[in-house]
């Protein structure tokens, strides 16, 4: 059990800190949530009900597709877009998708390589994108999550006004959506920009996510 | 001694799989209970 917890140390800390998050984020956005109810002479919700409401849903969803969009467009970039001097991007003469023999496929897959890297056809054209894959189709699973809640919750506010509501299409079209999406997304992209650009003069001693402390500023691609 | 030392390297790839797929169970069913959500309306 110590063994297990040593090995996979990063991500329990992360699911834990996830979990815990997410059930505080749940309680808070209750209590604002039946604050604003309050306000309008309206029931308060039960902490149930607010889970499986549109507001927390909406709210959830919409920074979830942010943090995979980024790393989506950051995995994706980071094949052909280098940073010189930053511990984010590869070397610059390994810029694109790289040889079979840098990527181990194929002949060059050492014997316990993952079975799909060894046949060179169309199950390591799959496989060698699969991380990719993967994180567009949960990007774009959470965004349409995000404007199935965002447009529940639009109707339900327009209901309270006594304003129309719209479809799901025309919603997607609003102010509303995307304003929503973008200030997820732009907090992302200067973040990831941030990281790009510190890493090559700024060091965290002991982290991959850093260069070694003593690397040249122009040294790219090294993990500390 | 071989035999034991491939025993504990796939009990240690099984504990890698079950992190990886209690992230994708997490996701995944975070993604379909907000859908429901967000359709049911």
């Amino acid at each position: 059990m110590r063994r297990f917890a040593f090995e996979n140390g990063l991500s329990l800390f992360f699911l834990t800190i996830f979990l815990g998050t997410l059930v505080a984020q749940s309680f808070a956005g209750q209590h604002a949530y039946n604050a604003e109810q309050g306000e309008h002479g309206a029931d308060p919700a039960s902490w149930w009900e607010y889970v499986t409401s549109a507001h927390f849903g909406g709210a959830v969803m919409e920074n979830w597709q942010s943090e995979f969009l980024q790393f989506t467009l950051f995995i994706g970039a980071t094949i052909w877009l280098v940073q010189k001097g930053s511990n984010e991007s590869k070397r610059l003469e390994d810029e694109g998708g790289e040889t079979l023999e840098q990527q181990r496929i194929g002949s060059y897959a050492p014997k316990r390589a993952p079975a799909w890297a060894k046949p060179n056809d169309w199950r390591t054209r799959i496989y060698e994108n699969s991380l990719l894959i993967v994180m567009t189709t949960i990007f774009f699973a959470t965004w349409l999550a995000q404007s199935l809640n965002n447009w529940r919750q639009f109707n339900e506010d327009q209901r309270e006004h006594d304003s129309a509501t719209i479809s799901w299409g025309s919603y997607l079209v609003n102010a509303d959506f995307w304003e929503r999406t973008l200030q997820n997304w732009q907090s992302e992209f200067l973040a990831v920009g941030t990281m790009a650009v510190f890493t090559i003069y700024l060091r965290q001693r002991g982290s991959p996510e850093s260069k070694p402390v003593g690397a040249p500023h122009d040294e790219t691609g090294s993990s500390g | 001694l071989h035999r034991g030392d491939e025993r504990v390297s796939e009990a240690r790839e099984r504990l890698m799989r079950t992190m990886f797929l209690i992230y994708a169970v997490v996701i995944a069913g975070g993604i379909v209970c907000f859908l429901i959500v967000g359709v049911q309306g």
